[in-house]
């Protein structure tokens, strides 16, 4: 279908699309103005899930009742949402799982972890559970702060990341499978079991190729802050264990 | 967690409110295609505990975006009946000549042959002209088109494929006056 015709469609459509664009209010609105709708417009009865996998259920159990008492959200929406989105800077595709993957890369000792802070507007979290870290770094777009404990296959790395608009990170999981939410100290997380590939995003949502690399299993949780944070390094036990410390309950 | 609800949902209306409004214009809801993509979207919010796990939320939306749109338009679509005009493709017509002349998409296609092409497209019937819209102007894959229209994908295929042959026929030689074109 590679001939003129087929490429003439596509140019017609996209300087059609385009000026289609130009005509309509810019996404920040319509979020907003659907926001607005959504609380203006009183909840009806949650539609109950055609069939909910166990651990979904189990999680919604545990979530719900805080979650519909203050504003008669359905509780499945983050469920939903995440699995379209990830969980905050972390989006996810499905995408196979990785036979291996090598410990991840340490950060410098070059940073203070104020000079850090400053950097990437955002204070960085220590967790207890692992004490102070032996490297700290900031990515080039200050992006992501980093930190890392030990070296070698032993590497620890938490990368940390205040932006929950657009996405820092995607990776390949098949949710529910290769990637399934867990519950720590009352915050939703997702386990990424498997070895996958990790590929960095531009703030405009394009891959930066160059940055992929496979990363080992990982856990991924959000603070009350909304900071994203993405945890490499430990298996699932220690991960939850550090993560519950970060959160200050631990 | 509840304010990452409200976050996670406008991530989620941010991404995909142009698309959802590109299929609200075409599917010919004019001046209420801002309402209907709005409503859209606090619909598909209030559904996503019913949603099937893991399907994509892209295609999703905009079905229940063209059903809107289509709610939205039920009087002018008898009036469109009556008069023997094409539903999907008014916004179309109005914005050929809108498009920007410096776009760089313009760039490869005259505002003449863009005129030719949407008054081919129109001679198409109407689930053709669906099919078209779907793949080309919002180019959705052929799975996608399919969640979207409702149709299986076969369907998809074959309908594509007819108005695709129809098309050619009709527009080649490409300067020729398309008006002219026989589809009997």
């Amino acid at each position: 279908m590679d001939d003129v015709l087929d490429r003439e469609l596509r140019a017609w459509g996209s300087t059609l699309g385009t000026a289609l664009d130009d005509h309509g209010p810019a996404p920040d609105a319509v979020a907003t103005a659907v926001l607005r709708r959504l609380d203006d417009t009183p909840a009806t009865a949650p539609v109950p899930r055609r069939g909910p996998r166990p651990h979904v259920r189990r999680r919604i159990a545990v979530a719900a009742l805080a979650v519909v008492v203050a504003l008669g959200l359905t509780p499945p929406v983050r469920a939903a949402v995440s699995e379209w989105l990830g969980i905050g800077a972390v989006a996810v595709r499905p995408g196979p799982s990785q036979p291996s993957a090598g410990a991840p890369p340490t950060a410098s000792a070059d940073l203070s972890l104020d000079e850090a802070a400053e950097l990437a507007g955002l204070t960085p979290v220590v967790p207890p559970a692992l004490g102070p870290p032996d490297g700290v770094e900031v990515s080039a777009d200050r992006r992501i702060l980093s930190l890392t404990w030990g070296d070698g296959d032993d590497t620890i790395r938490l990368d940390q990341f205040a932006d929950p608009i657009s996405p820092v990170y995607v990776k390949s999981a098949v949710l529910g499978t290769t990637a399934t939410p867990i519950v720590v100290a009352g915050h939703e997380a997702w386990w990424f079991g498997m070895p996958h590939d990790l590929v960095l995003l531009a703030p405009d949502g394009t891959e930066r190729p160059e940055s992929a690399r496979v990363a080992g299993p990982t856990l991924v949780w959000l603070d009350d802050d909304g900071v994203t944070f993405r945890l490499e390094g430990a298996g699932r036990d220690r991960a939850a264990e550090i993560a519950a410390s970060a959160l200050g309950t631990g | 967690m509840r304010a990452g609800d409200r976050d996670a949902y406008a991530v989620l209306v941010r991404r995909y409110a142009a698309d959802a409004r590109r299929l609200a214009v075409l599917a010919g809801a004019g001046a209420d295609a801002d309402d209907v993509v709005q409503v859209a979207f606090v619909k598909a919010y209030r559904t996503l505990g019913s949603f099937h796990d893991g399907a994509p939320f892209r295609p999703w939306l905009l079905r229940i975006v063209l059903n809107e749109a289509r709610n939205a338009t039920r009087s002018a679509r008898r009036y469109r009946a009556a008069a023997g005009r094409s539903a999907v493709l008014d916004a179309a017509a109005l914005t050929v000549s809108a498009a920007a002349a410096d776009d760089p998409a313009a760039s490869a296609l005259t505002a003449e042959r863009r005129a030719e092409l949407l008054a081919a497209v129109r001679t198409l019937p109407e689930p053709q002209q669906r099919v078209v819209v779907c793949r080309y102007l919002l180019d959705l894959d052929e799975e996608e088109t399919a969640t979207v229209l409702g149709w299986p994908r076969g369907t998809v295929k074959s309908r594509l494929y007819r108005a695709l042959r129809k098309l050619r026929a009709g527009l080649e030689p490409a300067p020729g006056p398309v008006q002219e074109v026989d589809h009997g």
